[in-house]
């Protein structure tokens, strides 16, 4: 089972396609949940999610703007794909039919 | 644009693992960036700060955990090595262990020689009087004073606020306790004082007055163990030497490092009492006074005022003769060596040379080390090689290697420490006591340790670390390990040099320093000291029933004969001034030693004449007018053997005024020097004198056969004369052994020591020669092919080794024959420095260095050259 940060950590790799690396990855998450994310956190479960072969990473070209230093990108394998379907599965599975979420503000 | 804030970049830096700063810090500048261009650059520079702050906590825990990872990867390697070389490793942790053994033991024993006396609260204040005399020419010095200096000094001199004096019994003393009878060494009279001045705690609640009145005693705890078990002692009666005393309390037994350790302390006021005719002459020099300085007194001001107070007191002639200064009581234990010590005390010397051999043990014991860790370390280069291959940096190649020897070197400490509690009953057999081992837990020294092992593990590791580092991976993984490795083979030929030469110049020492402590003990005397058993008439009223005692002694069966001196022979005799002919005013006298003596003293003490006739013991005229001199006295008063028979001296009075008598006579013979005093000094003039008194000193040779039943008659015929007093009695020969125990002491430290540096050496010696052969195994292969026969090859290993250990022969040899020259001079009886010692040294240096070498080469030379072509 994924963990909710790695949950959307790989979902933001899978948008970020090809432009997937730490600082984008970060940027991201922080506009979408509002809060601005330490970049140790996102490292953290890049690394697990690269070891449990959900992700790979590579160098990347140093660009402009970075002092000249590379990025590390990281990609969906396979494995990390299914995963996502599988946490995507589960979560539609538990929302679904529920009699009444009673969390409707209204 | 501006630049992200730098201080927060090191911070960064400092805690993101290196592996990953570059795409961290880019990440970040690159965020910065754009949030400047957005919001300006005060938001961006906020925003960088908050960023690191909130990412330390995430950013340590993956370095650590990266570094752990790295750490257990470079722990698997190192348990690797050690397994795969597994000989070498131990050969390598031992030797550096038996070095760090050697100097904690030494360390310790240091520390405790310096402590003695320092467990006192007022040990700096507390000085012993030290009489020096010039009646001979050679001044003397000694710690017995009369019992009168104390009261007297204490009275006249306002700096001095305190005394106490102590006598110790020579001999082990009887004591009854409730009919059970025990002998007790270290008994001394002491003044009450001493619990002022001295720290003495009470191991049980002591009298207010203890060792105030007469007939009290004070009991060491072991002592009050022994004779009253758990009970307690106070009140109790001892009967000693045939009187009651009570018991006013025990105290804890005196630490190891004091320079005197009683069991049994006799109130003083007893000898006041009983003894009045000893305690109030100035002459009777039977005490070690100690005096309480007040805190703002320098002992110069004291001594300086002496010379005043004697001459008032006895004159201008004897203040011109006798002296008296302060020693501090914390300098006794390891600067006095004067005769008459209450023990035999240890020296600074011995200490410089042991903490000398400890520091060359331990350098050796690390060159050991670093040499033994270089030569290993390029047998890794291949791995060295693939890690920087793959990306390893610089710094983590010297990281693991410096930290492999750091590991290897705590590993040696451990066994180190271990080896420590194994030696330590050994060297306190040695020093004669226990070393204090609680001090291992001290922080400062557990802080030292942490501190060796870090330093030694660093120098150890830093130049292989820094070689492998430097090698290029092109080079090393494509096959030329070696490349660059002859400067070190250099430095590691100069290290067994350098452990050969301390070995040598050890093996040189100990061989030395045994011949002459042989030859002190071996030496004749002049006299014949065996057999002889010495007795001592301890009081002036035993003294008048000793004519009765040696003719008691004299019908024993086994007794050859009996006859008795002044002086205990080996601590030397009291001087006095003589005018012989020719000389008119005793200004102009010669000062000798001189000895009391039954007539029959030289004779039965096989002392030869050289001329002239020995004292008759039928002619009553020698009692008052012979004298009988040795060779350096006659030479002294300026005769030859054969001239000073005849001669006529005057004898005009004892100059300390202890003996009145006047006498006038003349030499009846010359006897050959003999030693009356240590070979510490050198013989000094001595002239004897019969008497028809006894001499405090009654020396009984017995024959060897049937000794046990000789000494129960000589007991039973002492208790018939003294029936209240106990029979005390020594060996001759024994006590002039005793005289050597600190030469004897250093010699068997000297030996342990040796060995040990000798045996590290050889160990080095084993690993450089296992290294080297094995380096050289294709080479020898390819010999073998071109004909070179198994001899010739063996030849050329060993050779190397033995051109090294000959070199630190020529070294070793001066250095050896300079310290050892000056040691001896200490003595005026000595053996040379003799080729021997130093031919011994280089043999033994060179059989080690053949041993150890051959088993390695044999090996290599004679092995089948296809094998060891093929060895890759």
């Amino acid at each position: 089972m994924l963990t909710r940060a790695e949950e959307l950590i790989l979902l933001a790799v899978w948008r970020l396609q090809e432009e997937a690396y730490g600082a984008s990855i970060r940027t991201h998450l922080s506009n979408v949940t509002g809060e601005d994310w330490p970049i140790a956190t996102v490292y953290t479960p890049l690394d697990r999610l690269t070891r449990k072969g959900l992700l790979r990473s590579r160098m990347g070209a140093p660009t402009g703007g970075r002092g000249g230093r590379s990025r590390k990108l990281y990609r969906l394998t396979g494995d990390g794909v299914r995963a996502l379907n599988t946490a995507r599965s589960v979560t539609d599975a538990m929302w679904k039919d529920l009699p009444d979420p009673g969390l409707s503000l209204t | 644009m501006s630049h992200p804030p730098r201080i927060w970049q090191l911070v960064l830096r400092s805690i993101v693992h290196h592996s990953e700063q570059q795409f961290v810090e880019g990440d970040l500048e690159e965020t910065f960036h754009e949030i400047e261009g957005d919001y300006g650059s005060r938001r961006a520079r906020q925003w960088y700060r908050s960023q690191v702050l909130r990412s330390i906590p995430g950013f340590l825990l993956r370095t650590t955990y990266w570094s752990l990872e790295m750490t257990k990867n470079y722990l698997l390697l190192a348990l690797r090595n050690l397994r795969k070389s597994l000989g070498f490793m131990s050969i390598n942790i031992t030797g550096l262990a038996v070095g760090i053994a050697c100097t904690i033991i030494i360390g310790l024993f240091a520390i405790s020689e310096l402590s003695f006396d320092t467990h006192h609260e007022q040990a700096d204040r507390i000085m012993r009087v030290v009489r020096t005399s010039n009646f001979t020419e050679v001044e003397t010095r000694s710690p017995i004073t009369a019992a009168p200096l104390g009261p007297m000094f204490t009275a006249n001199f306002p700096e001095i606020t305190n005394y106490f004096r102590l006598q110790k019994r020579r001999a082990d003393i009887e004591m009854r306790v409730n009919g059970r009878v025990f002998s007790e060494s270290d008994v001394y009279d002491a003044d009450a004082s001493i619990l002022d001045i001295l720290n003495i705690p009470a191991a049980r609640p002591m009298t207010a007055d203890a060792l105030e009145q007469a007939y009290r005693l004070l009991l060491s705890e072991s002592v009050a163990e022994r004779m009253f078990g758990t009970q307690d002692p106070q009140g109790q009666t001892i009967q000693v030497l045939g009187s009651d005393y009570v018991v006013d309390g025990v105290f804890r037994d005196f630490p190891a490092t004091s320079h005197f350790r009683p069991s049994v302390l006799l109130s003083f006021e007893t000898l006041v009492q009983t003894r009045p005719g000893v305690i109030n002459h100035m002459g009777n020099n039977f005490f070690h006074t100690y005096l309480l300085l007040n805190a703002a007194t320098d002992r110069s001001v004291v001594d300086a005022k002496f010379p005043a107070a004697i001459e008032a007191v006895a004159g201008p002639e004897v203040a011109s003769r006798i002296g008296f200064h302060l020693q501090p009581m914390l300098d006794i234990h390891l600067h006095s060596h004067m005769d008459g010590e209450l023990e035999p005390n240890g020296s600074v010397e011995t200490l410089l040379i042991l903490g000398m051999i400890a520091l060359f043990i331990l350098i050796l014991a690390i060159v050991n080390f670093i040499n033994l860790s270089t030569a290993r370390s390029a047998r890794r280069a291949r791995e060295v090689g693939v890690r920087k291959a793959v990306g390893a940096h610089r710094t983590q190649v010297i990281s693991q290697f410096l930290g492999e020897t750091i590991m290897l070197s705590a590993l040696a400490l451990l066994v180190g420490l271990g080896m420590t509690f194994v030696f330590e009953p050994i060297f306190s057999e040695l020093a004669g006591r226990p070393l204090d081992l609680s001090l291992l837990v001290h922080p400062g020294f557990l802080a030292g340790l942490v501190g060796f092992v870090l330093f030694v593990g660093l120098l150890s590791g830093f130049y292989p670390a820094l070689v492998l580092a430097r090698f290029n991976p092109v080079v090393v993984l494509k096959g030329d390990l070696l490349a660059g490795q002859s400067g070190s083979s250099f430095f590691r030929r100069a290290l067994v040099v350098f452990q050969f030469t301390v070995s040598i110049v050890l093996i040189v020492g100990t061989l030395i320093v045994n011949r002459q402590l042989s030859y002190l003990q071996d030496r004749p005397l002049g006299f014949d000291e065996e057999q002889v058993l010495v007795t001592r008439m301890r009081t002036p009223e035993m003294r008048r029933s000793g004519a009765t005692l040696i003719s008691e002694f004299e019908r024993q069966a086994g007794v050859e004969g009996v006859t008795a001196s002044s002086s205990l022979l080996g601590n030397g005799a009291g001087g006095v001034l003589l005018m012989p002919e020719g000389v008119e005013s005793g200004e102009d006298g010669v000062s000798v030693a001189m000895l009391h003596v039954r007539p029959g003293f030289s004779d039965l003490m096989d002392v030869s004449v050289l001329n002239g006739r020995r004292f008759d013991p039928d002619r009553p005229a020698d009692l008052d007018e012979a004298f009988l001199i040795n060779r350096t006295a006659a030479l002294r008063m300026g005769w030859t053997a054969s001239e000073a028979v005849g001669r006529s001296i005057v004898w005009p009075s004892s100059l300390d005024g202890s003996t009145p008598d006047v006498m006038e006579g003349r030499v009846v013979g010359v006897l050959d020097d003999f030693h009356f005093q240590s070979l510490h000094t050198q013989v000094e003039p001595l002239v004897l004198v019969a008497t028809a008194d006894v001499p405090s000193y009654i020396m009984t040779r017995v024959r060897t056969e049937d000794l046990s039943a000789t000494m129960q008659g000589l007991e039973q015929a002492w208790a018939q004369v003294y029936p209240d007093d106990s029979f005390e009695a020594f060996f001759l020969d024994d006590h002039f052994n005793n005289l050597y125990a600190a030469e004897e002491r250093s010699a068997r430290m000297f030996r342990l020591f040796s060995l040990l540096a000798i045996a590290l050496a050889g160990l080095g010696l084993l690993g450089l020669a296992s290294y080297s052969t094995s380096r050289r195994t294709r080479e020898i292969g390819i010999r073998k092919v071109m004909g070179a026969s198994s001899t010739s090859i063996l030849r050329l290993l060993v050779s190397e080794f033995v051109i090294l250990v000959s070199i630190a022969f020529v070294i070793a040899s001066p250095i050896a024959w300079y310290i050892m020259r000056g040691w001896l001079s200490n003595f005026p009886y000595r053996v040379g420095v003799e080729p021997q010692a130093f031919l011994m040294a280089g043999a033994a240096a060179l059989i080690l260095t053949v041993v150890t070498v051959g088993y390695h080469a044999t090996r290599a030379a004679w092995s089948d050259p296809i094998e060891t072509i093929r060895y890759e």
